[in-house]
């Protein structure tokens, strides 16, 4: 029967072609279009996820509503040692964070400061992606600055930067640092506001000797062991601190993405609904020019059931064919985004404290692919299924003398 | 020419499924196009005038170089007086002035770094959704020199509240190596749904501000807000010729490029889906017709035999596809009014996946959106549909002109 169907859908060649490579121009666009989007959110997931919230974070419970300087996790090495150790987490690391007073010899400005273990901070973020001059801390004294706020200070590498600020204790904390690298982390405010330096300068600055704001934990296994890695942390550090996973600390996130994955059903689901319009007229004439044919076949004793089958089955063929031309050029098309990347021309855009790079890379998932290739297979033999049900109504009598 | 045109009409409901599932094909993308790019439409315009209401202003007067580098010392002189130019001028518009610097805000508990807004109380009373949200205290009055206005999340970081002593520390416009410090009390707490406000800013009267900047009645900017696109229009030519000195009066469409360009871009990347959208249909079109034309191949070989001219036949077919899309066109654009209604009465919430308000180049929309009906767009997109099919006709056209009677009529 197989063979029946395949010699079916090429008795009119032409026809079937410009079907087929409607089915597979849709693929070939949706699998790029996906491809994008889900860079976009990638670059968002890695600002705002990745760099900022982690998995899982540990922190002090009126934290995240106050930003007081003063709700520090005490302990804090002690607690590190022990998260290190789950077996769920790849990866975990320190902050602190505070605010002073910048300023280059020529002028000063607000800070927002950033305590970070060197080492441990360069699992969580490409050093590389990151900085955009200079290089990463390393020595005491060391510091980086956003790009914006270089620019504002005129502080080039190597020059010396001054930070004032109140110290946990009362008094004045004061240092020079040398400012090393400039940043260009992805995160707006960041990027305009903020200055890196190492855990133990601002612990110093701040009076906050072993303690921190957060530690922050990224799961085994990406984002599908955050919930295990969560149960885990919060039996390891008990009632007395506030453990949430990145879903819980940034509902909004969580939406977007979610948003994201439904935008992208959505279009497929357009586009194939559009190209099944065109199988289903295929399929239809198809089934009229062959009137006498499936008479014919049914007074043989072909029964409507096979007769069903044998349309089902041409139109899946027919999807088949346009699956692989279309997997296989939007698979080009998804290689050439995913290495090369799209210059949209928006410059550096920014949505929601994000700024996306000028030139956005798209990201490969198998799944991309298997959603449209699937997607396209169910439309298309379901636009198949009114035809065939027409086809095996027939009466072999009447319509042998059809014409 | 006449009869022409209802022998295509009859022609095509000979097969009234196969053209009603056309019809319904085209109509759809149609209808699709157009709901989007009114939904489109709808968030642009909002973006625009949160932009101008925000940001710019219609006509906004600030330094030559603000634009591109918006430094502190970047400022109009005798912002005052030019105001009240501006308000002579313009008698029925909102005319504001801004400043922006930046500081560190400290509190017995915390210390958070913040920009620090000078506004013109009177006017942004209007204007900002930060006066148009205040939960607790008062908006601030005009010439309040030491008044301040915070967002919630700002107030609880900082454990303050309404009547509150802050401390701003700033640099010192006289020796920006030193720092400053200017003492305001809290008048009141607002919630904007704008985190960067919320969190990140601090209010005073443009007063209270200036003695952060260097300069004699200083001010970033002075912008005048219209309230219809014809006072506009005048409002920019007037202003375009004022004597500002070395100040540089922009329109909102020079004041904001990047929002600009994002529209624009935006624009662009939607078309390209539409144009994919059209290829698809368009595919399904080109079947369509071909099967009607091959189907006829033997009434076309009795037509010419009969003295019909090849021309006149592929003219015939291209009149079917030209009432094939006339036809979609009516369908669709009907479809595409009805699509786009809830989207402009309702509206589309994003506020789960966006939060209270979201933030593209620095501009705060609601994430509720709504469509607004662009009849010229929608007419646009319905002429293309036409067109498309009737090029969609034009191979199966083309393929009856190479005809030759005698074969055909014995074409089986």
């Amino acid at each position: 029967m197989l063979a029946l169907a395949w010699r079916n859908i090429w008795r009119q060649t032409r026809r079937s072609l410009i079907t087929v490579s409607a089915m597979a121009f849709g693929a070939a666009i949706c699998m790029p279009m996906m491809a994008f989007m889900d860079g976009m959110f990638a670059t968002m997931f890695d600002v705002a996820v990745t760099q900022q919230i982690g998995h899982v974070r540990v922190e002090h419970p009126s934290y995240s509503e106050t930003n007081s300087m003063f709700d520090t996790l005490p302990n804090a090495s002690e607690t590190l040692k022990q998260l290190e150790t789950l077996p769920e987490t790849s990866a975990v690391t320190w902050r602190v964070h505070g605010a002073g007073l910048l300023g280059s010899d020529q002028k000063s400005t607000g800070a927002m400061i950033a305590g970070i273990d060197p080492v441990r901070e360069s699992t969580f973020t490409s050093v590389d992606a990151m900085l955009e001059s200079g290089r990463w801390l390393s020595k005491p004294n060391d510091i980086m600055l956003g790009h914006g706020l270089a620019e504002e200070l005129n502080a080039d590498l190597g020059s010396e930067v001054v930070i004032m600020t109140q110290a946990s204790d009362g008094s004045i904390g004061a240092g020079t640092y040398t400012v090393t690298g400039v940043v260009r982390s992805g995160n707006a405010m960041r990027d305009k506001q903020g200055v890196w330096m190492s855990l133990s300068d601002v612990q110093e600055l701040l009076f906050l000797e072993d303690q921190v704001h957060e530690l922050v934990l990224l799961a085994n296994g990406g984002r599908s062991g955050v919930d295990a890695l969560r149960t885990s942390v919060d039996q390891t550090v008990g009632d007395d601190w506030r453990v949430r996973s990145w879903y819980e600390a940034n509902p909004t996130m969580a939406e977007m993405l979610k948003l994201g994955q439904q935008q992208s059903s959505f279009m497929l689901v357009i586009i194939f609904f559009l190209a099944g319009f065109g199988v289903l007229n295929t399929m239809l004439m198809s089934v009229f020019e062959r009137t006498r044919e499936l008479g014919v076949m049914m007074a043989l004793g072909t029964r409507p059931r096979q007769v069903v089958k044998l349309i089902l089955l041409e139109g899946f063929l027919l999807s088949v064919l346009g699956a692989m031309a279309g997997a296989a050029m939007g698979g080009a098309l998804d290689y050439y985004l995913c290495t090369h990347g799209l210059n949209l021309g928006y410059g550096d855009f920014e949505m929601n404290g994000v700024v996306f790079p000028n030139r956005l890379k798209g990201v490969f998932h198998p799944s991309q692919a298997i959603s449209v290739v699937v997607s396209m297979m169910v439309i298309s033999v379901l636009a198949a299924v009114w035809p065939a049900w027409r086809a095996s109504r027939l009466e072999p009598v009447a319509a042998m003398r059809a014409d | 020419m006449f009869s022409l045109i209802s022998m295509a009409g009859r022609n095509l409901l000979r097969n009234a499924r196969r053209t009603g599932i056309t019809v319904l094909g085209i109509s759809l993308g149609l209808a699709l196009c157009q709901t989007v790019y009114n939904l489109n439409l709808g968030n642009y315009n909002s973006m625009l005038d949160s932009g101008i209401r925000g940001a710019s202003g219609h006509v906004v007067i600030q330094h030559a170089q603000w634009l591109d580098d918006p430094e502190i010392e970047h400022v109009v002189n005798d912002s005052t007086a030019i105001r009240d130019q501006l308000k002579a001028d313009n008698p029925d518009a909102l005319v504001t002035r801004r400043v922006l610097a930046g500081g560190l805000v400290t509190s017995p508990t915390n210390a958070v770094t913040v920009a620090v807004m000078g506004v013109d109380p009177e006017p942004e009373a209007e204007l900002s959704r930060a006066a148009r949200n205040v939960v607790d205290g008062e908006w601030l009055k005009p010439d309040d020199k030491r008044g301040l206005m915070l967002g919630d999340t700002l107030a609880k970081r900082l454990g303050v509240g309404v009547k509150s002593r802050i401390v701003v520390m700033a640099p010192n416009p006289e020796d920006p190596s030193e720092s400053t410090s200017l003492l305001f009390r809290v008048r009141g707490i607002f919630h904007s749904g704008v985190e960067v406000l919320d969190n990140f800013s601090v209010m005073v009267s443009v007063k209270g501000a200036q003695p952060l900047l260097i300069g004699t009645d200083p001010a970033h900017q002075i912008a005048v807000i219209y309230d219809t696109d014809a006072q506009t229009q005048q409002g920019v030519a007037k202003a375009k010729t004022m004597d500002v000195g070395e100040a540089a009066v922009l329109s909102w469409k020079e004041a904001l490029p990047d929002l600009q360009a994002f529209i624009e871009v935006d624009t662009r990347t939607n078309e390209i889906f539409f144009m994919v959208l059209g290829f698809i249909v368009v595919l399904g079109v080109i079947n369509t017709m071909l099967m009607s034309v091959l189907e006829r191949v033997r009434e076309f070989g009795v037509m010419m035999a009969l003295g019909m001219r090849p021309k006149t036949l592929a003219g015939l077919v291209l009149l079917e596809g030209g009432l094939l899309g006339l036809a979609s066109a009516l369908v669709g654009t009907a479809l595409g009014a009805l699509f786009t209604y809830p989207l402009a009465t309702t509206g589309l919430d994003f506020s789960e996946a966006m939060g209270e308000t979201m933030m593209v180049d620095g501009v705060a929309m609601d994430s509720l959106m709504f469509a607004q009906y662009a009849p010229d767009r929608m007419a646009i997109y319905a002429s293309a549909a036409i067109a498309m099919t009737v090029l969609a006709s034009a191979w199966p056209a083309f393929r009856v002109t190479r005809m030759r009677p005698i074969q055909a009529i014995q074409h089986q």
